[in-house]
């Protein structure tokens, strides 16, 4: 059972993977219904890219999104693929990345085989690959620089790390987040020169220094061309990122919200069920010939990004047979892994500002590549481990199947579940006079 | 690991530290060359190109169609009005692909008035920055909602107020101390409510205030304009000197003065 796959076998395997994340990544896709969030990211991609202003949405976080999803708008129009084609690329690309990296953190290809299926068939990750907004470039960006980082020590290659830099720059230019798991892995980069002594280790440390932290700044300022063309100069930046700075540290949200919204707490995560609920109206298909009053149960739309508990509530015990493992064996991989997760997490955990279940999606994949780990060990240490191990995945894949329903947006489609969702999450709307306006706060000093 | 040869692995240091320099550089050029300025002329020489408008419509369209980008802009005036733009935006709720998406620079456009008008310039990259000069109360006024926000800055100067990274500064005309770069300016005959010309015209001559097209806004259509207002704005106009129309360029100072 032990014996590892071939690497053609191992392959074909993470290709099916994600075929099958393809799959419900796009389901129904066009049918899914315009999302504010959706919406607004479409508009803010133009009023970035042709104003130079940041928002009307989420103008606290850095600009690639909107560089990339006007891109997307541009090529493709303003259908599902201008709109939502950038973050359907970029997480699926995140499924066979999953199973690349965490081959090679932890040399077994059944482990990163493992952390591919968990990974494509998560609630959350499914939910936001099929939105416009951009948590889960916070995962492909540092996997797929990650997976170059380890290109580059596989090869000594310069290339591999010029990419590397390059996608964590792309990260930083996402969110901010982003610095994490750039940390992490520059120091991998580092311990490897500190054990390889000898003549141009200087140059090969700047070289490092260099591509993991001004490449990647470089980056991340370029994102900003947009602004500068309002007339900015370079003085005038660093106030932008103060201010940027000062939203992202005391958000509370861009708009109140009328449900119990207080599920947002990053330490419950893997500790208690977690949800993150995204309600909306979309009164555009619920409209119908001769009528003048939209229906309100076609038109209330719940996606709710629910942490399949059979993976989630795994991840704090297989962190620990990691830590155990990089204390015992001191295995890099374990050790960097290790790194990878609690410099991601351990921010958010202490954060006094609420956080989102999204936010999860920059931690996932090392907590996701963690829990293989631990299925994968577990599983050859007991006698009948290769049969557990199938049942377990069959459960998982069991109890993801009904959450990938709510995820994509159909609970509202299940007669109960309808109207407990409408009655929870959208009650503020029904009966409402003018369905169509979502209360709006009142922000002083607006122009 | 195949280790690179130092002489390289230095070459790219330094390929990527010029890039970065460059890039720094090119930024910084790339966004002060993405202002529009017209004739310039100071309000110590009397020579700012003045045009009087009828109201913050007039003076739009005056900036839009004059081409002037990128620039602060000094709005004056007896009032900081504030609205929601959210408001202003279209229903989104009825959305269905493909999406019917707008520019909201242009959008608003369409609804221009005494209050979004400082908001639509800014939305339209006409300026990047203001500073509002209003009487005291307001500025304690705003100070005050200032505290709910979570970028200010409370100074001897006045208050520093961002929306949304859009940098906004507060203060009184005594406390004006000038700008380092040639400004747009409004002039509200409402403020002279509470403030004489003599006095505003002699702040922003200490200021060193350089302009390249100074609007005196008649603000007609608001209540708290009377004839003494506009007598005023009249008087303003005779002590600042008309010195003609604006004429946008791409540099400072570099065309000469009409007579």
């Amino acid at each position: 059972m032990t014996n590892e796959l071939s690497q053609r076998k191992a392959y074909a395997l993470l290709a099916l993977i994600t075929l099958f994340a393809l799959f419900l990544d796009c389901f129904q896709l066009a049918s899914q219904p315009v999302s504010q969030d959706d919406f607004y990211v479409a508009v803010s991609s133009i009023n970035y890219m042709e104003s130079g202003q940041l928002g009307p949405t989420m103008w606290n976080h850095p600009g690639l999104r909107n560089i990339l999803v006007y891109g997307a708008l541009r090529l493709f129009g303003s259908g599902v693929i201008g709109v939502k084609g950038v973050t359907l690329v970029l997480g699926l690309f995140c499924t066979p990345l999953m199973g690349l990296v965490a081959q090679r953190i932890f040399k077994s290809w059944r482990v990163g085989l493992i952390a591919a299926l968990l990974w494509a068939c998560d609630a959350l990750v499914i939910d936001f690959s099929r939105q416009g907004i951009n948590d889960i470039y916070l995962a492909f960006f540092p996997l797929a620089a990650i997976y170059l980082a380890y290109r580059f020590r596989e090869s000594g290659r310069i290339g591999w790390l010029v990419g590397a830099g390059l996608f964590f720059g792309m990260g930083l230019a996402s969110k901010w987040s982003g610095l994490f798991p750039l940390v992490v892995t520059l120091a991998l980069l580092l311990a490897d020169l500190r054990r390889e002594p000898g003549p141009g280790r200087a140059a090969r440390f700047c070289q490092t220094l260099v591509l993991m932290l001004v490449l990647p700044a470089l980056v991340y300022l370029l994102t900003f061309l947009p602004w500068f063309s309002r007339g900015y100069s370079l003085a005038e930046w660093p106030a932008l990122q103060r201010s940027m700075y000062l939203e992202t540290s005391q958000h509370v949200g861009y708009h109140p919200k009328f449900w119990d919204d207080r599920d947002n707490r990053a330490y419950k995560w893997f500790v208690v069920p977690s949800v993150f609920v995204d309600p909306f109206m979309n009164l555009g298909g619920a409209l119908e010939p001769g009528r003048s009053e939209p229906d309100f149960e076609k038109a209330a739309i719940v996606e709710l990004g629910v942490a399949n508990p059979l993976v989630w509530l795994l991840v704090l015990p297989a962190m620990f047979l990691v830590l155990r493992r990089a204390a015992r064996e001191r295995d890099e991989g374990a050790r960097y892994l290790a790194g990878l997760f609690f410099l991601s997490y351990l921010p958010l955990v202490a954060s006094p500002r609420p956080i989102w279940l999204n936010t999860a999606l920059s931690v996932l994949p090392y907590a996701i590549m963690a829990v293989a780990y631990l299925v994968w060990t577990q599983s050859q240490r007991l006698r009948r481990g290769r049969v557990l191990l199938a049942a377990y995945l069959s459960l998982v894949l069991l109890v993801a199947a009904p959450l990938y329903l709510l995820a994509v947006g159909k609970g509202t489609g299940i007669p109960v579940l309808k109207e407990y969702l409408a009655e929870k999450y959208l009650k503020q709307f029904k009966g409402a006079p003018n369905a169509g306006s979502p209360p709006t706060p009142q922000a002083p000093g607006t122009r | 690991m195949r280790e690179s040869r130092p002489s390289r692995a230095w070459s790219v240091c330094i390929l990527v530290v010029l890039v970065t320099a460059l890039a720094l550089f090119g930024l910084d050029r790339f966004g002060r060359g993405n202002r529009v300025f017209g004739r310039v002329g100071s309000f110590t020489g009397r020579d700012v190109p003045l045009s009087e408008v009828e109201g913050p419509k007039d003076a739009y369209l005056s900036w839009r169609q004059a081409g002037y980008r990128g620039r602060t802009l000094v709005f004056i005036s007896d009032r900081w009005e504030t609205f929601v733009p959210s408001e202003l935006l279209p229903a989104d709720l009825f959305q269905v692909y493909p999406l019917q998406l707008y520019k909201p620079a242009q959008l608003l456009e369409e609804n221009i008035d005494g209050v979004t008008f400082l908001y639509i310039a800014s939305l339209n990259s006409i300026c990047r920055g203001i500073v509002a000069l209003v009487p005291q109360s307001e500025v304690d006024r705003v100070t005050e909602q200032a505290l709910k926000s979570k970028d200010y800055r409370v100074t001897e100067r006045g208050l520093y107020l961002s929306r949304e990274g859009f940098p906004r500064w507060f203060t009184t005309g005594p406390r004006f101390a000038g700008l380092p770069e040639p400004a747009l300016v409004y002039v509200g005959a409402s403020y002279f409510r509470f403030a004489e010309p003599e006095d505003l015209y002699r702040q922003l001559s200490a200021a060193g205030l350089k302009s390249d097209s100074l609007l005196l806004s008649r603000e007609a259509g608001k209540k708290e304009v009377t004839s003494r207002e506009i007598a005023k704005l009249k008087r303003f106009a005779e002590l600042v000197g008309a010195a003609g129309p604006a004429t946008p360029g791409r540099e400072p100072g570099t065309a000469v003065r009409h007579d």
